[in-house]
């Protein structure tokens, strides 16, 4: 066997030669955990998602507030009526402890009223012995509700026994304006609106008694319902609360409104060069590499409260940064194969050398070539703006803001050294991340309808981290300044 | 998941390709730590100085050229590092023997394993040993050779040629008392082992 064939022999022996290693020990070595979950991208979709969720969520919520808004309206125009009578009340229940003060002095007590109704067929007995004994207060009520009824039959006798030539006699007038409201616990929550208003003048002496019997009535009833109150607000019955008043309280809307625009930015690029041996590739990739454009997509959610210029709007945007190389070289390639020396033995035992020279060949490449690589950054911006109407259907504002990437992805060819070009789309790895970056803008827009608007914003976006795309010792950053087209939709 | 995805992953830092990483190429470093250093341990040691070296640069692998290749390579060298610890290899000019490819070696050892091979190889001197593995089993050339011991290129053909020529001393004196065949070679190399 020939000594090359031994050696062909030795290397084919070895080609793929391998040899047993405790790999889980290997990894524990190097500070790699021998199992490793899946992270990161997971975690990162999930918080996406609930934000997503939360901002769903905000809106429906605030457009519901939205769509009942005529309901509140509703309620606030009746609001100062109702304060008006409010404050009636207060004036009925000082007539009222005038009047019971009176019946005091005569000679009813609040022990025990009995209310008899000469004229009307209707008489009601009301034993309220509930300053004595509390306990029986439920039947007190009840039987409250009694003389209500009665109190109503009474009125209404005294209006259809009244005319309006009555009013001479000003002594027997009886006047009674009266709205009573009640929101209270169950054990106690009629809601009582009665309006009474009766001016009557009382010529005959009979009709005179009637009304007299009624007032009397009257008067009994707006004690006992004192007398209720000041039971009810005993604090050693904590069953029943104190009488409240209904308060009213107006709700200023949310806003909500739906905003999707395209913009188209100028990329301005930074690149820096950490390591001197790659200065060559950096010089090139800084003097042929122009940025081209960066197109932006986004859809927003936009929450304002009530007439307030402050809003607050979130969404989702895609950006695409363009680059493009234009590399023009010519260089020249030299082949060299060696000379070989030969070593043969002559016939007489003589050594014979021959030497054959090396050979040499060049060649030179010349020629242009455009490569594009593109980034796509997916991030989540979050913004506080300010918005105000400059007359007629328009109006103008200005907000801050910040994105939060959360992919980074490259597709196309970037520049790796002369003549060769790396694929982003292999070598970026997609769990490449940017990082926070920050923009402002002003906005200009017109109303078209209640509902819609467009506008039209200048944009600056910072990116304050750099990244690299395939060499980590050229790091490259951007700032975005440019144009963005909206339509606004509200809820 | 292809060679690319993993090294874009190892790129990033990615525990899981890293891994990854680790559990395919590992037996195959091994083997390559193996025969560049005296004992298991130092090759284990080395081995792992491996692997740290291409977390730490791997950001440098441009693509260019195979990557187990570049793995290799960073195994030899880490590998070498260890053993210049260990033992200090001086390397002499020595001048190149061409003659000795044509020469012929008994068919006794056309049918030799790896560990009577490796047994035969370690019977050659220190720098010898290093420059025959570095040239003929991983198929390097004499300047990356080199490169990599710090010799000039003409010494690593002259290590070669001297490393080839003594290869043959050995195999025919070998072969002159009586080793004839592969069983009795295997068993004449355990005992002088």
């Amino acid at each position: 066997m020939k000594y090359k064939n031994f050696e062909n022999q030795i290397s084919e022996a070895f080609r793929q030669d391998s040899a047993a290693v405790d790999t889980d020990a290997l990894l524990a070595s190097l500070g790699i955990p021998v199992t490793v979950e899946k992270q990161g991208r997971s975690a990162w979709w999930i918080l996406s998602a609930l934000a997503l969720l939360s901002l769903l969520l905000v809106g429906f919520y605030c457009y519901i507030n939205g769509s009942n808004s005529s309901g509140i309206a509703a309620q606030e125009l009746v609001l100062p009526k109702l304060s008006e009578n409010t404050n009636n009340n207060n004036n009925n229940s000082k007539t009222a402890i005038a009047v019971s003060e009176e019946n005091q002095e005569n000679d009813q007590s609040y022990d025990e009223v009995e209310l008899q109704s000469g004229e009307s067929s209707s008489a009601a007995t009301v034993n309220s012995s509930n300053s004595k004994n509390v306990s029986e207060r439920n039947e007190k009520v009840s039987n409250d509700e009694v003389v209500k009824s009665t109190i109503r039959e009474n009125i209404e006798i005294v209006n259809t026994e009244s005319s309006p030539s009555y009013y001479s006699e000003q002594q027997n007038v009886v006047t009674y304006e009266q709205t009573e409201t009640y929101s209270n616990t169950s054990s106690y929550t009629p809601q009582l609106n009665t309006f009474i208003d009766t001016k009557q003048e009382i010529k005959d002496r009979s009709v005179v008694n009637s009304v007299n019997q009624s007032r009397k009535v009257l008067e009994d009833i707006f004690a006992l319902k004192l007398l209720k109150s000041e039971l009810i607000s005993e604090k050693e019955y904590p069953g029943l609360a104190d009488p409240e008043c209904p308060s009213f309280s107006y709700r200023i809307p949310w806003n909500f409104s739906l905003l999707a625009e395209v913009g188209v930015m100028k990329p301005m690029k930074e690149l820096q060069n950490t390591n001197p041996a790659m200065d060559s590739v950096f010089a090139l990739r800084e003097m042929n590499e122009n940025s081209k454009e960066a197109i932006q997509l986004g859809l927003h959610a936009k929450v304002s409260r009530g007439s307030n210029p402050l809003y607050v709007r979130g969404g989702l945007a895609y950006t695409r940064i363009a680059e493009q190389m234009t590399e023009e070289y010519d260089y020249t390639e030299q082949d060299t194969t060696r000379g070989v020396i030969s070593i043969t033995e002559s016939m007489n035992g003589d050594t014979i050398t021959r030497i054959y020279g090396d050979i040499i060949s060049e060649t030179r490449f010349t020629g242009r070539t455009v490569k594009h690589y593109f980034l796509h950054l997916w991030d989540l911006p979050i913004a506080v703006g300010y918005e105000m109407p400059v007359g007629g259907s328009y109006y103008v504002g200005g907000e801050l803001g910040a994105q939060i990437n959360f992919r980074t992805s490259g597709t196309g060819f970037v520049f790796r050294d002369v003549n060769d070009y790396a694929d982003l789309s292999e070598v970026t790895s997609k769990e490449t991340k940017v990082g926070m970056s920050y923009f402002g803008g002003l906005h200009f827009g017109k109303h078209l309808s209640k509902r819609s608007s467009i506008q039209v914003s200048a944009r600056f976006r910072y990116y304050p981290s750099k990244f690299s795309t395939v060499d980590p010792n050229i790091e490259q950053r951007y700032n975005l300044a440019g144009l963005h087209a909206g339509y606004v939709f509200r809820f | 998941m292809t060679t690319e995805e993993l090294i874009a992953r190892c790129k990033s830092g990615d525990a899981q390709g890293q891994s990854c990483l680790v559990r395919t190429y590992a037996p195959r470093l091994m083997a390559i730590c193996r025969r560049y250093t005296k004992d298991p341990a130092s090759a284990q040691d080395a081995l792992q100085e491996t692997f740290i070296n291409v977390f730490k640069y791997i950001n440098s692998y441009s693509g260019k050229g195979s990557f187990e290749g570049w793995l290799k390579r960073i195994a030899v060298n880490c590998s070498l590092a260890f053993a210049k610890k260990v033992h200090p290899v001086y390397f002499v000019d020595e001048t190149p023997d061409s003659a000795l490819q044509m020469s012929e070696v008994p068919d006794a050892y056309s049918n030799l394993g790896k560990e009577e091979i490796m047994s035969l190889m370690k019977r050659l001197p220190e720098s010898l040993y290093v420059v025959f593995n570095l040239v003929v089993i991983e198929g390097y050339n004499h300047r990356e050779v080199g490169e990599m011991l710090g010799i000039t290129e003409g010494s690593s053909r002259g290590s070669l040629s001297r490393a080839r020529s003594k290869l043959i001393e050995i195999l025919q004196s070998e072969n002159s008392i009586g080793l004839d065949t592969k069983k009795n070679f295997s068993a004449k190399i355990s005992a002088l082992n």
